[in-house]
């Protein structure tokens, strides 16, 4: 066992840079606050804030002093030991074998320093979280994880070289972003900004002549907005996905990526529940998709963002892509598809509630252009009905589903939590049914499920799924 | 077509939903009764409102005394086997769920006090990602049940 360690000193000013982060907002609201209401004659200082000032610094100062004082780490290649708190003492250790992921996170300053940080994410048990070494040089960091990871021998003498990488260059990552859709959030965030900017310079408020010239220039303004949004949306994807890297080691998965905050997860193989493969309506004509794993017990944010497990791959290659990291998944090549019959079913769906609202257009005749998105929704239903299909393997039951993105979800039958068969009355008259699954996931578990299949193909579903043909075990206990 | 489960619930709980639906009526009956009362004070406070929340209560106490327990009860059902448990749920739309044993992650026992007088309890089974009930069952087949499926998904469990 190693000697306890502490963490580098720069963690006390990590420390208290992030304690500061979160006064941010009230030092603000006190500033602003004394702007508005100050006196002239008052220096804008006073000796009151100057003390509350001072005391803050320092109270957060020492704070991290003793923090970063009382906080030791020692290990060895079965054990990690964590000794922590101020006031109340904490020590925890978690047994290699507990550990479920290691993964490195660094901040780009932190990186220019060579130091990093470190979470050890241990098996979802809520009251046991996870430890994080905030700071420690890159070097210490990644000793530390080789030893825990791989029993203490390094992993240099392992053939170099591994296959089973996989890199994305930057001009991929471009195409994501571009395609990505984030264009939405985005462009709120740019108009958010945008009422504050012009509340404050209102004086450049311009005299419209005409209605029209104001229909244009919120036409124009509406264009910029959407476009900086867009753009702003693409730099944001491109930097989260920068240096992308996925490599598979045995049965570890090591996942790095980011420019900024460069992250590192490494996660094992037995976690990962499900695979999907996700077309959003934009990439589905350039034939491209995401490919993302579902990841059982991951509650850090670091570990839901790991699964992403390809942001895009043309179809094509995407067969090599599983066969050489994901062998025991199985891409099907024919799929059983929601029968013609249940198309009507699909468009009834899209539409019941605007023939409902059939009596609001003869009150408000201006209701009618609510029947604008009745057209992108039956369209969105026809593809939606053509998405629909499952397949069954020996071991892996494939459902394929469009919400808006078509979804191809690949899950190994011993990963499926529970099977859903389910019909309505107008479905049980049409002989169709739905088929979903439970299947676990980070942060919750997720439910898929294909609608209107054929009742032959959900029947034979269950056949597959239900062990009936055993005799029933209560039944022979209560004869015998 | 696929069979339905071979177990059935307990006869009783047909009795055991309709008064749940009778104490559900009284309830309503004590908030309408109150909004009257209250006119009395209140006197800008119309009637009809009253009325119509009245007329919807007794509709919806209606249905839940005579419809719901008598269709739950065609409906469900359920079996426990070797290696899954299968339960068959829901009035309008069927749901039929499959739950391998070697899923299931522990097995809850309910009852609510009008269930407990008539000796029925629910099951609940979770999962790591979901959980499924069978109401009304004996108290004593529950347990006997929640026994079985701990002792099934020991024997299970090697076959992961």
């Amino acid at each position: 066992m190693s000697n306890p360690k502490r963490q580098h000193p720069m963690m006390i000013l990590t420390g208290v840079i992030a304690q500061l982060k979160g006064l941010i907002w009230p030092i603000v609201l006190v500033l602003l606050a004394r702007t508005l209401g100050s006196n002239p004659d008052e220096p804008f200082f006073d000796r009151f804030t100057l003390i509350i000032t001072g005391v803050t610094l320092g109270g957060t100062l020492l704070f991290s002093v003793l923090r970063w004082l009382f906080f030791t780490y020692r290990y060895d290649h079965d054990i990690i030991e964590i000794k922590s708190g101020v006031f109340i003492k904490k020590e925890r250790k978690i047994k290699r074998e507990r550990i479920q992921a290691i993964s490195l996170d660094t901040h780009v300053i932190l990186k220019y320093l060579g130091l990093t940080s470190l979470n050890v994410e241990t098996a979802g048990n809520l009251n046991e979280a996870e430890v994080k070494i905030n700071v420690l040089t890159l070097l210490e960091a990644t000793q530390l994880k080789q030893t825990l990871q791989h029993n203490g021998q390094p992993t240099e003498d392992a053939p170099s070289a591994p296959p089973n990488m996989v890199e994305v260059d930057t001009n991929t990552l471009f195409l994501a972003g571009l395609t990505s859709g984030g264009v939405g959030v985005m462009s709120l965030g740019v108009l958010f900004f945008g009422f504050q900017i012009f509340g404050i310079i209102n004086a450049v408020t311009v005299d419209f002549k005409t209605t029209w010239q104001l229909v244009l220039a919120a036409m124009i303004a509406l264009f910029l907005v959407l476009l900086l949004g867009w753009i702003l949306s693409i730099i944001k994807y491109v930097l989260q996905y920068a240096a992308f890297t996925l490599q598979r080691e045995n049965q570890e998965l090591t996942i790095t990526r980011g420019l900024i905050r460069k992250k590192e997860v490494v996660l094992s193989l037995d976690r990962v529940q499900a695979i999907q493969l996700i077309q959003g309506l934009i990439r589905q004509p350039l034939g491209y998709l995401t490919i993302e794993a579902k990841v059982a017990g991951a509650r850090s944010d670091d570990a839901v963002s790991a699964t992403v497990l390809h942001p895009l791959i043309h179809e094509r290659e995407v067969p090599a892509f599983m066969a050489s990291l994901f062998p025991q998944y199985v891409l099907p090549q024919t799929m059983t598809s929601s029968p013609k019959r249940a198309r009507v079913r699909y468009l009834f769906r899209a539409s019941w509630f605007y023939v409902l609202l059939t009596p609001m257009y003869f009150f408000v005749p201006q209701a009618l252009f609510i029947l604008l998105l009745w057209l992108p929704s039956v369209a969105l239903a026809v593809l939606k009905h053509r998405a629909a299909a499952v397949s069954l393997s020996e071991d892996q039951l494939t459902l394929r589903y469009r919400n808006v993105a078509k979804s191809t979800l690949l899950v190994p039958r011993h990963h499926i939590q529970a099977l859903t068969f389910q019909a309505n009355p107008l479905q049980r008259w049409r002989k169709l049914k739905d088929v979903g699954l439970y299947v676990l996931s980070a942060p919750t578990p997720t439910y898929a499920s294909v609608r209107d299949l054929e009742l032959s193909v959900t029947d034979g579903l269950y056949e597959a799924f239900a062990h009936r043909k055993e005799a029933d075990p209560l039944k022979t206990e209560a004869s015998t | 077509m696929i069979a339905k489960p071979t177990q059935r619930l307990h006869p009783k709980a047909k009795k055991a939903w309709q008064i749940r639906g009778l104490v559900g009526l009284l309830f309503y009956t004590l908030l309408v009764g109150a909004y009257f009362v209250s006119r009395i004070w209140l006197t800008f406070l119309p009637w009809w409102p009253g009325l119509m929340a009245g007329g919807f209560f007794l509709f919806v106490s209606m249905i839940s005394i005579f419809v719901f327990p008598a269709v739950r009860m065609h409906y469900w059902g359920y079996d426990i086997r070797e290696e899954d448990i299968d339960i068959q749920s829901g009035m309008i739309v069927i749901k039929r769920v499959l739950i391998p044993m070697n899923r299931v992650q522990h097995v809850d026992l309910e009852y609510g006090p009008i269930m407990r007088h008539f000796n029925l309890a629910s099951l609940v089974i979770t999962t790591a990602g979901s959980n499924h009930k069978i109401p009304a069952i004996a108290q004593d087949v529950a347990l006997e049940l929640r026994k079985d499926i701990a002792r099934l998904v020991y024997e299970n469990e090697d076959d992961v």
